[in-house]
């Protein structure tokens, strides 16, 4: 599939191999829920750098706190100690509309079940986020049909989510993600609610459109087979990374999801 | 069954303080509101003449056209009380969907599982009911307080008869185990979830012709009703025809707001130029019924001000005009302000109710929304955006009925230049009662955007 940025993208870049120079960067990242004895630390000392274009897979069990990691590096929670630092800037030092403004234009999400708006049609779904950050709807419109097109949309655009099969609306929240041009793009088990075959085709979307676009791919899964889309794995225990694996140059592929 | 039932109270365990209360208020509002009005209109027959004489002068010469006002009153409010209550079972419903697909995963069929959705809504309306009549005793004697002009009620003249209070709570149980059943069949109870009627929403344009139809009839009895109806039973038939067409009119408008709710929401969903329309009149076109409801209490609280402003431009208010004259124009002015405070409350209770039900119904996707870049002023905006659209829908519409009911009985009485400012005043309070049921539900709509869990 060719994921080249459609022709209303003028800006998108081309396949962006890995840059020394991290997008994100973590340092000490500990996050604690509750307080004294009932205190639980899902992140225990978490350091981490994310490459530009690069694509990481963070896996665990339930409860390793691997969701609490991409919550904390996309900056929707707080950590109780430890810096988040996006080019640089650390989030933690922004409001909670700086930060919000941040993961408008810098970043993108898709999650398990997609988190579409129900009422809205895809397309409109996909531009919601664009009209966010001053966009005109035209303009908006244009990018998300071209983005549609390409992930193999065409003629749903006007469907709504439960109009669409599984698969179908989790390429919609793809689309969505990555119409803004983001940095990074965070993905919480991006596949866990499809079957095998769906899932696989959608994976390898969300990967080759990553790395179309120049994009980072963070992804949070359980399944080691999903995690062998991306270049590096990080395997967490107990809120700590427990070890980390480099894929060899092309040694990456989604031919096997889930 | 039973089994099933014995293990129904665990299975719907309360799951938090405001989701449970919201129904519970408004089973109790609609109750109270209910046996107030009917008590009143009670306290008025009361003063009828036992022995059917005639009266020409004093008190007892008004006693008869009061009645009838009050009447008229009842057909108006009581309608939206009982329409309030049926909202809350639908509210109550919605707030245990996730508890009804648990029960299916252990083993209830989808039956046993709307007989014990029914029941749950029943509890809370007869904890409600209880409420409300506890409500209404407690409010009574503060009205006894009200002038009518007449020699004033006394708090045993406004209560009413002990055998009608378990009759109202029982009916308003009944009613919302009604209207849960009836809820329950756009719904599928599977043990994964339950999934609504997903199919894409359509208003049909029956709801505009059945309108239009009431608009018809009611255009054309009153132009020959009076001659035909006139002469029987003293004019009693006509008035008593007049006053059920007056209450078809008043709710058919809620028959054709969903409808004008979902076409207008259509047309603005598909140029809206900001993301907050967009998203607010897609949320109207894809669930008109419950945007409408959101301000049908106001729709109604409006036509009451309409009937209100041009009633009051034909009552005398000439200190030189006979005793009964001022009798009569007292009586008006305090019940045309009573009815009307209590549409406000019946307005402000709906209004807050659903719409604190809408941001708790919308809470994961409010999260999502924040957490892919939407401020939370953004999602302010939104909401706002979904409810001025039916406000403004409803603002025409119960200023066309107003005006065509009362310009058709009365004639042209609200000529008067200062009924139309003591109407535009009333929108304007109308509409601060929508910005101010908007607001309280904001700080839920930044509790559940930002919460971390």
């Amino acid at each position: 599939m060719n994921f080249a940025p459609p022709a209303s993208h003028p800006s998108a870049a081309p396949s962006a191999p890995a840059h020394p120079t991290p997008i994100l960067s973590a340092r000490g990242l500990v996050r604690t829920y509750g307080s004294d004895q009932t205190a639980t630390r899902a992140l225990d000392g978490v350091d981490l750098d994310i490459a530009r274009a690069d694509s990481l897979a963070v896996m665990g069990p339930s409860g390793c706190g691997k969701t609490t990691l991409l919550h904390v590096l996309a900056g929707i929670l707080a950590p109780t100690s430890g810096t988040v630092r996006l080019d640089g800037e650390a989030l933690a030092e922004l409001g909670d509309r700086r930060r919000t403004l941040l993961r408008r234009s810098e970043f993108g999400f898709v999650f398990q079940d997609g988190q579409l708006l129900p009422e809205l049609t895809a397309v409109e779904n996909v531009i919601l986020p664009r009209m966010l950050g001053g966009t005109s709807r035209r303009a908006a419109t244009a990018e998300a049909t071209a983005w549609l097109d390409r992930l193999g949309l065409a003629g749903m655009h006007h469907r709504r989510p439960t109009q669409l099969s599984g698969g179908q609306a989790q390429r919609v929240a793809v689309a969505r993600a990555l119409a803004g041009r983001p940095s990074v793009v965070f993905a919480d088990e991006p596949t866990g609610a499809l079957d095998q075959e769906t899932g696989q085709s959608v994976l390898a979307t969300l990967v080759d459109a990553c790395a179309e676009t120049g994009a980072s791919l963070v992804m949070v899964t359980h399944d080691a087979k999903v995690a062998a889309a991306c270049r590096r794995t990080v395997a967490m225990r107990d809120g700590r990374i427990a070890r980390e694996y480099v894929r060899p140059e092309g040694a990456q592929g989604t031919g096997d999801a889930r | 069954m039973n089994a099933l039932l014995a293990s129904a109270p665990l299975l719907l365990r309360r799951r938090g303080a405001l989701a449970d209360v919201l129904p519970v208020i408004a089973f109790a509002a609609a109750t109270a509101i209910t046996g107030t009005v009917l008590g009143g209109a009670a306290a008025f027959v009361g003063r009828l003449p036992s022995d059917g004489e005639v009266a020409f002068e004093g008190e007892a010469s008004l006693i008869p056209f009061l009645v009838s006002c009050a009447m008229v009153a009842s057909v108006l409010l009581i309608p939206s009380a009982v329409g309030l209550g049926g909202s809350a079972a639908r509210l109550s419903l919605a707030r245990r969907e996730q508890d009804l697909a648990s029960i299916r995963l252990v083993g209830g069929t989808a039956g046993q599982v709307g007989a014990v959705a029914v029941l749950d809504v029943a509890a809370q309306a007869l904890l409600g009911g209880l409420l409300g009549v506890v409500l209404h005793l407690v409010v009574t004697p503060p009205l006894t307080a009200l002038d009518f002009g007449i020699a004033p009620f006394t708090t045993a003249d406004l209560l009413m008869p002990w055998w009608a209070y378990p009759l109202l709570v029982i009916s308003m149980v009944l009613l919302a185990a009604g209207s849960a059943a009836v809820s329950l069949t756009g719904v599928v109870l599977s043990p994964l979830g339950v999934a609504r009627d997903s199919r894409t929403v359509r208003m049909s344009v029956v709801r505009l012709v059945i309108w239009a139809v009431l608009i018809l009839g009611f255009l054309v009895f009153m132009q020959v009703g009076g001659a035909i109806f006139g002469g029987v039973a003293d004019g009693m038939l006509f008035f008593g025809i007049m006053i059920v067409f007056i209450g078809a009119v008043v709710a058919g408008v809620n028959v054709v707001g969903p409808f004008l709710v979902w076409g207008v929401a259509l047309l603005a969903a598909r140029t809206a130029p900001t993301p907050a329309l967009m998203v607010g009149a897609r949320r109207l076109a894809a669930d008109p019924k419950s945007g409408w409801r959101a301000v049908s209490g106001i729709t109604f609280a409006l036509v009451i001000a309409g009937f209100l402003t041009a009633l009051a431009t034909i009552v005398p208010a000439d200190g030189a005009r006979a005793v009964e004259d001022r009798m009569m124009a007292t009586a008006m002015s305090t019940g045309g302000l009573l009815t009307l405070g209590i549409a406000a409350v019946l307005a402000a209770v709906s209004t807050g109710v659903t719409q604190t039900a809408r941001v708790i119904d919308q809470a994961p996707v409010l999260r999502a929304q924040h957490i892919a870049g939407a401020e939370v002023g953004q999602l302010h905006r939104a909401r706002i955006a979904e409810i001025t659209l039916p406000v403004l829908l409803s603002s025409v519409l119960a200023t066309f009925t107003a005006l065509l009911v009362v310009l058709s009985v009365l004639g042209s009485g609200a000529a008067d230049p200062s009924a139309a400012v003591r109407y535009l005043v009333s929108v304007a309070g109308a509409y601060a009662l929508v910005i101010l049921a908007v607001l309280v539900a904001s700080p839920l709509v930044r509790r559940y955007a930002m919460r971390t869990a």
